[in-house]
């Protein structure tokens, strides 16, 4: 059977949430992933969540139900290849007949958790949270289960979880990420973690957001 | 399990829209049933398919029926859902498709895959199918015994590679209905579709109706459920393309879990349904009694009937019976699906409380 990144995407989420293989294991451990032309799958998503499915959500344009960064690429790809009339029955989420650059704004500050609704701002700031981490590298080699191993350093020290954002894991994945360079060097780094993030939260980075 | 919050929160979004709907329903969904005559006789079979008689509508009536669907909604995110029966029984089928193709719908079907080869996978292909779904019900024993057609298992095995070897197509999917008899067969299932090059994998559960009803034994028990969905979970965590179906309302457990969505059932909001005598209900699978027939594409105008009528269908199930009343999930339930509701009783015959959660 057929491996998309959404497929994957689903897997990554569902195992990293009962904290047992980041996706890096994954892909160590031989995971294909077959490669999709994101536009493609988003039809056949769609007709097949029209059958199957429920309704879409506004700005859910991939329609896996949460409006998320591959939203935001798809979107991306819309203007890229001319936008127009031709998306907006689904992207248009200023009802001006057309697809384009304030559209994506629109939606990315739906993503960001900066407004609620697609016309309506909201005043909330994004919660700064200071995550003290001990640099260290990742092993190639990760085991098949339980978190990554790695050659030196400790643990990260204080993650906070936004209230419906991502479990610990993540945050401790991007944060151990960030400082793979150079060995056994203290750093503070300050991540911003917004509000209103849905089941998921914030999507991994090495997705490429 | 995904983060708790979150999903109450979604969930809560999914009863707001759901009301929105009732208010503003949206057709994307229009079920064809283009025959109630069937080559197999399934056990499970929601409408009593098989070798029956069947009202059937003239090609030149479906094509004025979709033309006049076009002119009142347009064709853009509209999807035609063809079924049956086995809609390739009919000696007309190209000739439908055809039209719908040219009118400028959507379509995918629902096929038992037996009347497939290669030169009718390309013929589905030059009339516009964009999606198929094909039942395959257990290995070759069980699925012949359960569709109780000899040979049936096989054919439809061929008809799937015929699909796929066409690869033109954009979803190629099988659908096992999962009983009592078959759920030891899951993992044997996957490692054979595993082979194949399908799009994905639908696992759904017998459901109380139509010619099941007179099969309890195939019914599953409360372990049968709980191994079913441990089993499309554990694949989806392993990055498999393997999903549960529309129906039933899971728990905080399962719920986006084990399918892409949330539990919301639409039918009458964005589902309709054509029988195949013409009449107009929400969704093929609830009871044929006579009250759900809306109206009938001969006699009336689609659009008033989903304009002014379906009243039964947008309402809450729930209101109206007392189990649910008492409920602390019933505001993510709604009474669950529609087609597995008990009329007479006024309760859901499938209640997943105190099973999944």
């Amino acid at each position: 059977m057929k491996k998309t990144k959404k497929t994957m995407l689903t897997a990554v989420t569902l195992l990293s949430a009962m904290n047992l293989v980041p996706a890096n294991v994954l892909n160590a451990a031989g995971i294909e992933v077959e490669e999709d032309d994101s536009s493609v799958e988003s039809e056949f998503v769609n007709e097949m969540s029209g059958v199957y499915g429920p309704p879409p959500i506004v700005g859910d344009l991939n329609y896996d139900r949460s409006v998320d960064a591959f939203d935001m690429q798809l979107m991306r790809k819309a203007i890229v290849n001319g936008g127009g009339k031709k998306y907006a029955h689904v992207y248009d989420l200023n009802d001006d007949n057309n697809t384009d650059m304030s559209d994506a704004v629109i939606l990315q500050k739906y993503i960001l958790g900066m407004i609620n609704e697609y016309d309506d701002i909201i005043t909330t700031s994004p919660i700064q949270t200071t995550v003290t981490t001990t640099t260290r590298e990742i092993l190639t080699t990760q085991p098949a289960y339980g978190p990554p191993v790695y050659t030196t350093g400790t643990e990260v020290t204080t993650i906070p979880a936004p209230l419906y954002g991502p479990p610990e894991y993540f945050s401790s994945l991007e944060a151990a990420k960030t400082t793979t360079e150079v060995d056994e060097t203290t750093t503070t780094t300050t991540t911003t973690i917004y509000p209103s993030y849905g089941v998921y939260g914030p999507p991994p980075t090495y997705f490429g957001y | 399990m995904l983060n708790i919050m979150g999903k109450k929160k979604k969930l809560r979004e999914v009863a707001n829209y759901r009301e929105e709907l009732f208010k503003n329903p949206q057709l994307r969904q229009l079920f064809l049933e283009l025959t109630l005559r069937c080559n197999e006789k399934c056990l499970h079979c929601g409408s009593s398919c098989g070798d029956v008689k069947s009202e059937e509508l003239s090609p030149e009536q479906y094509k004025a029926f979709l033309t006049q669907i076009k002119e009142d909604f347009g064709t853009q995110d509209k999807m035609l859902c063809i079924t049956g029966g086995e809609p390739l029984l009919r000696s007309d089928f190209f000739d439908i498709m055809s039209s719908a193709n040219e009118l400028g719908f959507n379509w995918g079907m629902t096929s038992n895959a037996t009347l497939i080869d290669d030169s009718v996978a390309k013929e589905l292909y030059n009339c516009g199918m964009k999606t198929i779904s094909v039942s395959i019900d257990g290995l070759e024993d069980t699925h012949d015994a359960f569709r109780r057609t000899p040979g049936g298992y096989k054919k439809a095995m061929n008809g799937i590679e015929s699909l796929i070897k066409l690869g033109k197509f954009k979803h190629v999917q099988v659908t096992t209905v999962v009983t009592h008899k078959n759920i030891g067969q899951l993992d044997e299932l996957f490692s054979i579709f595993n082979e194949m090059d399908l799009d994905s994998w639908r696992v759904i559960n017998i459901d109380p109706i139509g010619r099941a009803k007179q099969y309890p034994d195939l019914l599953l028990t409360n372990e049968d459920y709980v191994k079913m969905f441990e089993f499309i979970r554990t694949k989806r965590m392993m990055g498999e393309p393997v999903t549960y179906g529309c129906s039933h309302y899971l728990g905080m457990e399962y719920e986006r879990e084990v399918r892409d969505w949330y539990f919301l059932c639409t039918a009458g909001t964005y589902i309709a349904s054509i029988m195949a005598n013409g009449d107009i209900t929400a969704c093929l699978d609830i009871e044929r009694r006579p009250e759900f027939i809306q109206g009938n594409i001969l006699k009336d105008r689609f659009k008033d009937v989903w304009e002014n009528k379906f009243k039964e269908f947008r309402r809450d199930l729930s209101d109206t019976c007392e189990k649910c009343k008492n409920c602390s999930e019933a505001n993510f339930c709604h009474g669950d699906a529609f087609h597995t509701w008990d009329f007479d009783a006024n309760t859901p015959q499938v209640c997943f409380k105190d099973i999944l959660f």
